[in-house]
């Protein structure tokens, strides 16, 4: 081998590393700096062109669906999403407003049921880690690696274990038992906002509800990137957020507080 | 034998990529790694439970509006120290309740000077027991008022009238009764996790298991719940959160 042709060999082997040597798919379509509509419908996404993003949405089944919204330039580093957008009341209007008065980055919620019924299969979204929902996480990771992604859901005080558990309004957890510092502090602002009403730490605070399963949280922890955090809302609270645009101010605010 | 040019280049190469490989994959979990032992010092700490509590103003009157009229309120209280002086027994404040009806008028006033110990800010084993998570100030030892009165209220204002030179400030947090429907006082009471009862007994001569009816009756219907003060945060007050470490946290929700 001659010494042009080894360093030819060594450019060739350099540019297909970097081109990752496969063909774009939905985690580096959603990571993409400046995502193109082109490239979502290439995933078999529906795309709705809006003046400065792209709402995408999967195709429909049993009534259900993901939707996703991507701000193509600029943005505050969050996501904000509800995997059970329909089951979890109001986690889906939450997350779509978040977004907007936020000025967040990105958004996603799914209407797919989580139990299955007549001839339609349920899917529990938070804990599927092949699916859109998982890639929307990934990708917007490696576009915001400092970002957060931050999971709406809801529960139910009656089915809580313990009373502090039933009482409070907001559990708070980052899917691991070893909460880091910067979940502390976003739950110190979100305590500020739910006050007198409590919002709990899990697993400092209370042992339910910390996303211990969540394939996100999971996904995201392997990946290394951007940070997780997952938000159990009362009913209470969830509406009392929909009514009232202050307080969705603060929570807002809270999140953005999260990735200055 | 020494290598070629071609040789030396193509190890030298190796190299670079394998280094610039490595920085990709560790350069963030390593920055994350350093950034979370510059906190080291605080979340070492075996954090039992956080409370939200209101810095009294100096200026104006914090106010507290209850969602019934009242014949009692829990206050309670402590100072935060910044730059403490040597030794000392605490740090001495005084604070004003006033008590108002529905319509306004002032049922009562109340000075309560108090003294937040010093030694309550320490565990046996030295740890910190209570703890703001950021900043210099200590928090001194904790005070309780129960303020009760023969007319029903509706409101209550709470002002820090003095304070020794050294406290930088006083934080309250209110409580009202938990209202109970009679005969739900033993479903409310089992409904508490285990630590809960336990922590709500802990006065009592025996464990929870073995209260009668007529003691779970009467702690369960002594069960108080936080109320936060009139107004806007940031404009009208200012909420701090108070962390208590383990395993003396639990004692913070009753």
């Amino acid at each position: 081998m001659t010494a042009r042709s080894f360093w030819l060999a060594g450019v060739v082997l350099l540019a297909s590393c970097s081109a990752g040597g496969q063909a774009p798919d939905a985690r580096a379509f959603f990571g993409a700096r400046q995502p193109e509509a082109a490239a979502a419908q290439a995933l078999g996404l529906a795309v709705d062109q809006q003046p400065g993003e792209l709402v995408l949405h999967d195709p429909e089944l049993c009534g259900a669906r993901g939707n996703y919204i991507l701000r193509q330039t600029g943005g505050v580093p969050v996501a904000a999403t509800a995997p059970h957008g329909v089951h979890d009341r109001h986690t889906a209007e939450l997350a779509r407003m978040a977004y907007r008065e936020g000025t967040f980055a990105a958004a996603a919620w799914n209407s797919v049921p989580r139990r299955a019924s007549g001839h339609c299969d349920g899917l529990d979204l938070a804990r599927a880690a092949v699916h859109p929902f998982t890639d929307f996480a990934l990708g917007f990771s490696d576009r915001f690696p400092d970002g957060l992604i931050v999971q709406f859901h809801g529960f139910d005080g009656d089915r809580r274990e313990s009373a502090r558990a039933a009482d409070a309004a907001m559990i708070v957890s980052d899917g691991t038992r070893t909460p880091g510092p910067g979940l502390f502090a976003l739950a110190d602002c979100l305590s500020r906002m739910a006050a007198p009403d409590r919002v709990l730490v899990y697993p400092a605070e209370t042992g339910e509800l910390g996303a211990r399963e969540n394939a996100q949280a999971a996904a995201l922890r392997d990946a290394g990137g951007a940070r997780f955090a997952h938000l159990e809302m009362s009913l209470d609270l969830r509406e009392t957020l929909l009514a009232d645009k202050d307080l969705r101010a603060r929570l807002t605010g809270c999140l953005e507080e999260a990735v200055a | 034998m020494s290598l070629s040019f071609l040789g030396r280049s193509a190890v030298f190469a190796l190299l670079a990529i394998i280094a610039a490989w490595a920085g990709w994959v560790w350069a963030v979990p390593l920055a994350r790694y350093v950034i979370a032992a510059q906190d080291s010092t605080q979340t070492g700490i075996d954090i039992a439970s956080r409370a939200i509590a209101y810095r009294l103003d100096g200026e104006r009157p914090m106010a507290f509006a209850f969602s019934q009229p009242l014949d009692r309120v829990k206050i309670i209280s402590h100072a935060a120290v910044v730059d403490a002086p040597g030794p000392t027994l605490g740090a001495r404040y005084t604070v004003r309740v006033r008590l108002f009806d529905a319509d306004g008028a002032e049922l009562a006033s109340y000075d309560r000077s108090l003294l937040s110990g010093r030694q309550d800010d320490e565990t046996a084993t030295g740890s910190v027991r209570r703890f703001y998570r950021a900043g210099d100030a200590s928090i001194w030892g904790q005070d309780q008022l129960i303020v009760e009165n023969g007319a029903p209220f509706t409101r209550v204002e709470v002002e820090l009238v003095d304070a020794d030179a050294f406290v930088d400030g006083v934080d309250v947090r209110v409580y009202e009764r938990r209202p109970i429907r009679s005969g739900e006082e033993r479903s409310v009471f089992l409904r508490r996790s285990a630590e809960e009862r336990a922590a709500f007994a802990a006065a009592n001569s025996f464990p929870a298991e073995m209260l009668t009816p007529d003691e779970i009756r009467n702690l369960a219907i002594n069960l108080w719940r936080p109320v936060g003060p009139v107004g806007i945060e940031g404009r009208d007050y200012r909420a701090l959160v108070v962390y208590s470490a383990s395993p003396q946290g639990l004692e913070e929700d009753s």
